[in-house]
């Protein structure tokens, strides 16, 4: 008894990949392969599409058009991620139960804005718009709010941990020496996370960008509402001409968060573009962008803070939500067990797309995983340098970076042209988006290997394989599987998203319910979704205790 | 017995980046000799164990092992059979079980295959219990190996060692982040398991007193030369004296 | 030489907002100093086609009746129906499903006028050449598309004539039923190959093939449906916020569209518009009801 427990405990991570191998092997039987599963055009409409992208229509027209819509899809993420920092700051304190000295209180609090915090990120920010746009109407709020609560809800998770984490000793020096609590939130606490803060806060602003580029769905029109909309006409060279645009914008996100990231780390003042001083110059950005970003909002989209607080939004938000309940219906969806039983294997299905996706990404990381990490590009890590890794290095950095700044939405709409309607066209594009993240994640995880064990096997006589196997595999698995296990969280509360637009699941449905003004479907469908997350959620921090 | 070299080096230089780590040293090494290498940082103490590891190349000058050129070594299975090496408590791999990184000393003995299929059912495991048994750590054969101090993390290290058994020891700093006590303990364990087999063991050691304590010859460097090479009996607190001040006023140049 | 780029990143900033903001006067609500009278329409079509087309409407409606109209683009066919509700769109160019469904949700809604070829509407289906369909009990074990989900002559109705046919559009298809999202989405799907066969809006496949943008050697028609009421126009309760008989006035300037418009017409399809009424669209409720999308 005792032996096989220290079996499992020593080769945990083993059994674990070997059953999350086994359970994607087992949701790929789930499609029928015989089946042709490209459309009988299919590999035609991909040349087409693939030729495309070397002859974007650079035309006048489509560039001022580029540049208004990404404007746009800015200014939306702009305004969307200030309110997330606000509401994720105030949650964040409150859950991190910081504020409490009474233990109860602490305990009742951390958990009720805990569960607050999950319930907002864990639906989908384009869902939220749909129900914004039902309550509130086709108003720039709709779209502002719904980016702000999911990603207020996954910053404010950050911060609260990152409050909990921070050291013990300095805050006992404050209480000691008289500090209120709130006093010593501002001058133990925060300036002592501020770091990680700004970091966290910049790499989510990337995330947001590419967000506000889907709100088009609601009717926003950024990025998004073109492709959409060239994608409707079948103008391949227009769409790719936008998704250049958006990929530009993610890439200078990325670059200047990281520039401003290593700066703040090293605290280096000096750096600085164009003389002038880089932190200065950001914080002169995030400034202006701020400013002109409101003003845009409210003064050209004619945005307005009363006609919010409408006495007409009040009563279309309670009918809305009367209807959802189905007040006054004798054919409530929910209360029906046919529905449920349509429901639940819906929801079977999503599980399963999610599943084939984060399998897919899986695969496309490991393939192209080696030649990515720094370390063995340039040989650091034991092998030699060949010419070639530095070019394939620069290429697949490349196809990372560009994969995943196109939202999995977008790439649902353009493979959904190759690839039958079904789960497979949403695995794929599930996975085209995420394994340029898994793969960049991997590759900072391979470059943070300590070389120092391997060194010393390759004195103790092991070979390449060898040093692979008794070395890298053990030091990188454990970041590997978490990094996968959290992938999947993300792409399962995102499968609803690309079956609006034909790729199976819950996702169909709801678009089917929601054209067909069913709002009890709509709510069921919404519990289904909801329990399935919240299931992906206790599975996966079960997960992760395991390899611990 | 006949005395036997077991190493000889000839007026070897290094190099790094124009700036010079060590300069022409030559001395030799006789089978089963147990000997100190001291000085302070930087005087070239781990440069000269990574050269006799064949980690790293001399700029200047050969380095004869058992009567064959270092570099006449083809294959590191062959080398690891003469020379082992033991760092600090960083060369093990912490997230495999300990009896895995005990038995990664016998990879210069296994085919890729038998080494990859060990990971699964391990092979040779009387040979890993016994040589924990020498270390007295035959209780954590399957712990994870981060869960372990740092004194028993070297102690997992020793026990590789005696599995790949090789005939030459090399240890740099094997003690620098222990206590003293742990220390004394890793230490005397490491000199008495290179006694019993005879094997030539050399250490790079910060502390003066563990080198008189345990072993027969010293080597004092300093910046890259050797400042003295005696017998441990011959040396005096005067000799230990010049070596550190001097190092200071060089330092202050 | 601080200054000098600060200044510029704020100048580019202006600069890129007054690009912006000739573009964007179309969004701004309803509390402005005069009330706007606002029209919109399902987006079935490629959208500069439909921009076009109700932009000069507006304008013509604007000058017969005095009112600021304005046309509002939206991107979704429920979206459409979601605004009239909430009396964000005072008048809606709907389909026969989606005129249904904006009726239902807004009481006293009133469908007023439709094009001469709305009372009777066909839909066709269409396929590539090289099938030779004859039927349209043959697209059986093919694959398909429809249009948008809301839409009446892209979805609900040659839904309903497969059903009549025998067919069951969850299982006899190749794979699963696609929605395109528009008629023009159909026609190019099953031109580019990417669909076997398809069925649209008759009058959308007749002027694409009048413009020769259909490539009739890779597409044709297979069949057409038979008739039906479809497109409307569609008010909302506008006497109350724009004064009695706004109503009246415009269904007046509506039904007078004629040989004068005949460039807004030809957006159309069509060279009028007739009069209609709520009972005409019965029949499409019970279809709709039928097959379970309206409760």
């Amino acid at each position: 008894m005792n032996n096989s427990k220290k079996f499992i405990h020593l080769y945990s991570k083993s059994l674990l990949s070997l059953g999350l191998l086994l359970i994607f092997i087992l949701s790929l039987f789930s499609i029928n392969w015989e089946d042709k599963l490209i459309h009988s055009g299919g590999k035609a409409t991909l040349a087409q599409i693939s030729r495309a992208i070397f002859s974007p229509d650079f035309s006048g027209e489509i560039l001022h058009l580029s540049f208004i819509s990404t404007w746009r899809t800015l200014v939306y993420a702009v305004a969307g991620i200030s309110l997330a920092i606000i509401i994720a700051f105030i949650f964040g304190v409150l859950s991190s139960g910081i504020l409490f000295k009474n233990k109860t209180t602490k305990k009742i609090f951390m958990h009720i804005f805990r569960r607050i915090l999950g319930f907002m990120r864990s639906i989908h920010e384009l869902i939220w718009a749909w129900l914004f746009v039902a309550a509130l109407g086709l108003t720039p709020f709709s779209a502002i709010f719904a980016l702000a609560i999911p990603y207020g809800g996954t910053l404010g998770r950050i911060f609260s941990d990152m409050l909990k984490d921070v050291s013990n000793k300095p805050i006992e020096a404050l209480d000691s020496s008289g500090a209120s609590n709130f006093q010593i939130l501002f001058y133990g606490y925060l300036p002592m996370v501020k770091l990680d803060m700004i970091s966290y806060t910049m790499y989510r602003f990337e995330c947001a960008v590419r967000s506000s580029a889907i709100m088009s769905f609601i009717g926003l029109g950024g990025l998004g509402y073109q492709i959409q909309l060239s994608l409707a006409d079948l103008a391949y060279n227009e769409v790719w001409t936008f998704i250049f645009f958006l990929v530009s914008l993610v890439i200078f996100i990325d670059l200047w968060s990281n520039i401003l990231r290593n700066i703040l780390i090293k605290d280096n003042n000096k750096s600085s573009i164009f003389g002038l001083n880089f932190k200065k110059l950001s914080f002169l950005l995030i400034l202006t962008l701020l400013i002109s970003s409101w003003w845009f909002i409210f003064k050209i989209e004619g945005a307005d803070i009363f006609s919010f607080f409408s006495e007409k939004n009040y009563y279309y938000t309670k009918k809305f939500l009367s209807e959802l309940i189905g007040i006054g219906r004798d054919d409530i969806a929910y209360l029906n067990l046919f529905h449920w039983k349509n429901a639940l294997v819906l929801t079977l299905q999503t599980l399963n797309m999610s599943i084939l996706a984060i399998g897919f990404s899986t695969i496309g990381m490991l393939i192209t995983v080696i030649p990515v990490a720094r370390n063995i590009s340039d040989g650091s890590l034991g092998r030699t340098a060949k010419w070639y890794n530095r070019i394939l290095f620069s290429i697949i950095r490349f196809i990372y970076i560009f994969s995943r700044a196109v939202p999995e939405l977008i790439w649902a709409m353009i493979v959904i042209f190759v690839f039958k309607p079904g789960i497979l066209p949403g695995a794929i594009a599930l996975a085209l988006h995420n394994f340029g993240i898994l793969g960049k994640l991997s590759a900072e995880a391979i470059e943070g290997i300590d070389a120092r064990p391997i060194k010393n096997l390759s004195t103790s006589g092991a070979n390449s394989p060898e040093q692979l196997f008794y070395g890298i595999i053990p030091d990188i698995m454990k970041k590997f599987i978490t990094y996968i296990i959290y992938r999947w969280e993300v792409i399962l509360r995102t499968t609803i998203i690309v079956g609006f637009v034909g790729a199976g699941g819950l996702g169909h449905q709801f678009k089917l319910s929601m054209s067909y003004f069913h709002y009890t479907e709509i709510t069921l469908i919404l519990v289904c979704y909801i329990l399935l997350v919240w299931f992906a959620d206790i599975l996966s921090d079960k997960m992760r205790e395991i390899i611990k | 017995m006949l005395k036997k070299e077991i190493i000889s080096i000839n007026n070897i230089s290094k190099e790094f980046k124009g700036k010079k780590a060590l300069s022409s040293l030559s001395f030799n090494i006789q089978k089963g000799e147990l000997i100190a290498l001291i000085g302070s940082s930087g005087s070239g103490k781990t440069t000269l164990l990574n050269i006799f590891s064949s980690s790293i190349d001399p700029t200047q000058g050969e380095v004869i092992i058992d009567g064959k050129g270092i570099n006449e070594y083809k294959s590191n299975k062959v080398f690891a059979k003469k020379v082992g090496m033991i760092r600090q408590q960083f060369d093990l791999v912490e997230e495999l079980p300990v009896i895995h990184n005990v038995l990664a000393g016998r990879l210069s003995q296994w085919s890729t295959t038998k080494s990859i299929l060990s990971l699964l059912i391990p092979q040779d495991k009387t040979l890993a219990i016994k040589s924990l048994k020498r270390v007295g750590l035959e209780d954590k054969l399957y712990e994870k190996t981060s869960n372990l101090s740092g004194g028993q993390k070297q102690r997992v290290a020793l026990a590789r060692l005696l599995v790949q058994n090789p005939e030459i020891v090399l240890a740099d700093e094997p003690v620098a982040s222990l206590d003293p006590t742990r220390s004394e303990d890793v230490l005397s364990l490491l000199v008495s398991l290179a006694k019993e087999e005879n094997k030539t063991l050399i250490t790079s050691l910060h502390s003066v007193k563990y080198a008189k304590k345990h072993f027969n010859r010293i080597i004092a460097l300093r910046n890259g030369k050797i400042f003295f090479d005696l017998p441990t009996k011959d040396i005096t607190e005067s000799r230990l004296e010049d070596l550190y001040s001097l190092q200071e006023l060089d330092n202050n140049e | 030489m601080k200054k000098i780029v600060t200044l510029l990143i704020i100048a580019l900033m202006v600069f890129s907002l007054a690009a912006c903001s000739n573009d964007e006067s179309t969004n701004s609500d309803d509390n402005n100093k005069e009330k706007v009278f606002k029209i919109g329409g399902i987006p079935d079509q490629n959208a500069s086609k439909l921009n076009r087309r109700f932009e000069d409407l507006a304008k013509y409606i604007g000058e017969e009746t005095g009112l600021t109209v304005e046309y509002v683009p939206t991107v979704d066919y429920s979206a459409l129906v979601t605004a009239f509700e909430r009396g964000e769109i005072h008048l809606g160019w709907f389909g026969g499903l989606t005129g249904v469904q904006a009726r239902n949700v807004v009481d006293g809604a009133e469908a007023i006028a439709q094009r001469p070829r709305d009372e009777e509407f066909h839909s066709v289906f269409i396929a590539q050449k090289d099938l030779e369909l004859k039927k349209l009990t043959d697209v059986k074990g093919l694959s398909f598309t429809f249009g948008s989900e809301s839409s009446t002559s892209g979805h609900l109705m040659p839904r309903h004539f497969l059903i009549e046919e025998g067919l069951d559009p969850k299982s006899d298809f190749d794979g699963q039923v696609n929605f395109s999202g528009s008629h023009d989405k159909t026609w190019k799907l099953v031109e580019s190959g990417a669909f076997q066969t398809g069925a649209l809006n008759e009058a959308v496949w007749e002027s694409a093939v009048e413009e020769g943008k259909v490539d009739l050697d890779k597409v044709s028609v297979f069949y057409t449906t038979p008739a039906y009421y479809d497109y409307n126009w569609t008010i909302n309760n506008v006497d109350k916020d724009f004064g009695k008989g706004t109503k009246e006035e415009v269904k007046e300037a509506l039904l007078s569209v004629g040989e004068d418009q005949k460039e807004i017409m030809e957006l159309f399809e069509a060279d009028k518009f007739i009069e209609t009424k709520n009972e005409n669209y019965e029949a499409i409720k019970s279809v709709a009801k039928k097959l379970g999308i309206i409760k």
